[in-house]
């Protein structure tokens, strides 16, 4: 009789479970950090320091809800975020950020067009972009995000980048 | 219970009624009325006394009268004193014991306190109290060891220790920081499980859910304004997670093909570790696994592993863990 409860008790604790995977997407949230930092270590011009701090997302990406989850609590500065999303090239608006994500690698020429004349940081997540247009592009090192940094496509674009900022960055480009 | 009684009174005749072989006797007699209080005060005197310390049978009355104190007063406690001194007490018994006449009854004895250890073990479990169940576990081992030397332990063991690894974790994940001791905990549980069967589906899944998600849980909880120098050694942390994660997580995978959690697990792992398109290639995998679960066709181990996401997922681990 004894056994039999001690069986009982036993199998029905083996049914505990050990639970399931978080599927929680880390890579976003490291990302929507990164780009937080960014909007510290980069100064944007005067014209660019009222109103709403406006990150565009090209495409859909899972960034986004890191960013929105950001902007609930957080400013640039004094500057409210806004996320931003733009489903094609040709509704891109004027921002301080454009992120492009790596499904939307091969608009970044046109999205470069498009933000032309203003102040736009544009942020890209595959390998090579910065050597193709993007300002700061995510790349991978030993499983690692890190970020490339191309100061011949940020300065142009009066954007002031930190000394700090620097020393993190994979520099790449002239 | 009416042989304690005879063996009392043989006893009694056969070596005449000094104070000490009285107490015995007396012990004997209150054992059979299940006065197991007074029992205990004369047996306790014979344990005492020179003469009768030594005899087997006082260590055998004694193992009774303890057996009957737990039962009466005490069975519902881990820690029971009683409990205690019966088993010692019946050890002694056998191991001083010559003749070979009443071993079976203490065995049987040995046997039934062991059983209720173990119980208590797994009642300890269930109200979440692992201490205690290991407690418990421990000596109902040492108890049965004693009485079965050539005992195999090895598959109560396994489902001991992923009873006990799950259950530290649960109490992880309820409190992580104040708790962090039981994260360690629940590691070694497992391991104790991998030492005996270290392609045990189950452990292995355990264990790599527990990395992975401890991962998951550093990043989760970064504020959304870390700085970079936080973010950048949080981000080593969990990348170390996640690898460490990752050959447990394939071995659960190698072992059942089939377990949808299992292969969420790699594709969240993979993706974690920046393996984008491995991690897209086991979505797919997954895709078809849930396609065909919907169209009602039960999934075929034999099947799954000719699928492309199998072969990466084969691949990633005989390049990175098999040669470790």
């Amino acid at each position: 009789m004894i056994k039999r409860i001690f069986i009982g008790v036993f199998v029905a604790l083996l049914f505990m479970s050990a639970g399931t995977p978080d599927q929680y997407d880390t890579n976003a949230k490291i990302k929507s950090i990164y780009i937080y930092n960014f909007t510290k270590y980069i100064e944007w011009p005067d014209d660019y320091k009222s109103g709403n701090f406006v990150i565009g997302i090209l495409g859909e990406s899972n960034v986004q809800g890191s960013l929105e989850a950001m902007a609930a609590t957080k400013k640039a500065a004094s500057q409210p975020f806004e996320i931003k999303q733009f489903s094609s090239v040709d509704q891109i608006t004027s921002c301080h950020m454009l992120f492009i994500p790596r499904k939307q690698g091969a608009q970044l020429s046109a999205a470069r067009k498009k933000v032309s004349g203003g102040a736009t940081l544009i942020i890209t997540e595959e390998e090579g972009l910065a050597l193709k247009g993007s300002g700061i592009n995510f790349i991978v090192q030993e499983n690692k995000q890190k970020f490339e940094l191309n100061k011949s496509n940020i300065e142009p674009y009066k954007l002031q980048i930190s000394s700090s900022l620097l020393s993190l960055a994979v520099l790449v480009g002239s | 219970m009416k042989r304690l009684l005879y063996i009392g009174i043989f006893i009694s005749m056969v070596t005449g009624a000094t104070a000490q072989r009285a107490a015995v006797q007396r012990a004997a007699e209150f054992l059979q009325q299940a006065q197991y209080d007074s029992a205990r005060h004369y047996i306790e005197l014979a344990v005492g006394h020179e003469e009768t310390a030594g005899w087997p049978l006082v260590q055998y009355y004694r193992g009774f009268i303890f057996k009957g104190l737990y039962t009466q007063n005490e069975s519902q406690d881990p820690f029971s004193t009683s409990r205690g001194e019966a088993i010692s007490s019946f050890m002694l018994f056998l191991q001083k014991d010559t003749t070979g006449k009443y071993d079976d009854s203490a065995i049987k004895s040995l046997n039934y306190l062991g059983t209720t250890l173990f119980n208590d073990a797994a009642r300890a479990m269930d109200r979440t109290d692992p201490d205690v169940a290991i407690e418990c576990y421990d000596e109902y081992k040492v108890v049965i060891n004693y009485i079965n030397p050539q005992k195999d332990f090895r598959e109560q063991d396994i489902r001991f220790n992923l009873v006990l690894g799950t259950t530290y974790s649960d109490l992880y994940e309820q409190d992580r920081e104040a708790r962090e001791a039981f994260f360690q905990k629940s590691v070694a549980a497992y391991e104790k499980v991998l030492e005996i069967d270290p392609n045990h589906e189950s452990a292995n899944y355990n264990l790599a859910i527990l990395y992975y998600n401890e991962g998951v849980h550093l990043i989760r909880n970064l504020p959304p304004d870390a700085p970079l120098t936080k973010l950048i050694t949080t981000e080593e942390k969990t990348v170390e997670l996640f690898r460490t994660s990752c050959p447990f997580m394939i071995r659960a995978y190698l072992k059942n093909p089939c377990k949808k959690e299992t292969l969420i697990g790699i594709a969240g792992i993979f993706w974690g570790l920046n393996e984008y398109e491995f991690s897209d290639s086991v979505m797919e995998g997954l895709k078809l696994l849930k396609e065909n679960e919907a169209n009602g066709t039960s999934c075929d181990p034999a099947v799954q592993t000719k699928l492309k996401h199998h072969e990466v997922i084969s691949s990633y681990f005989s390049t990175h863990y098999e040669n470790n």
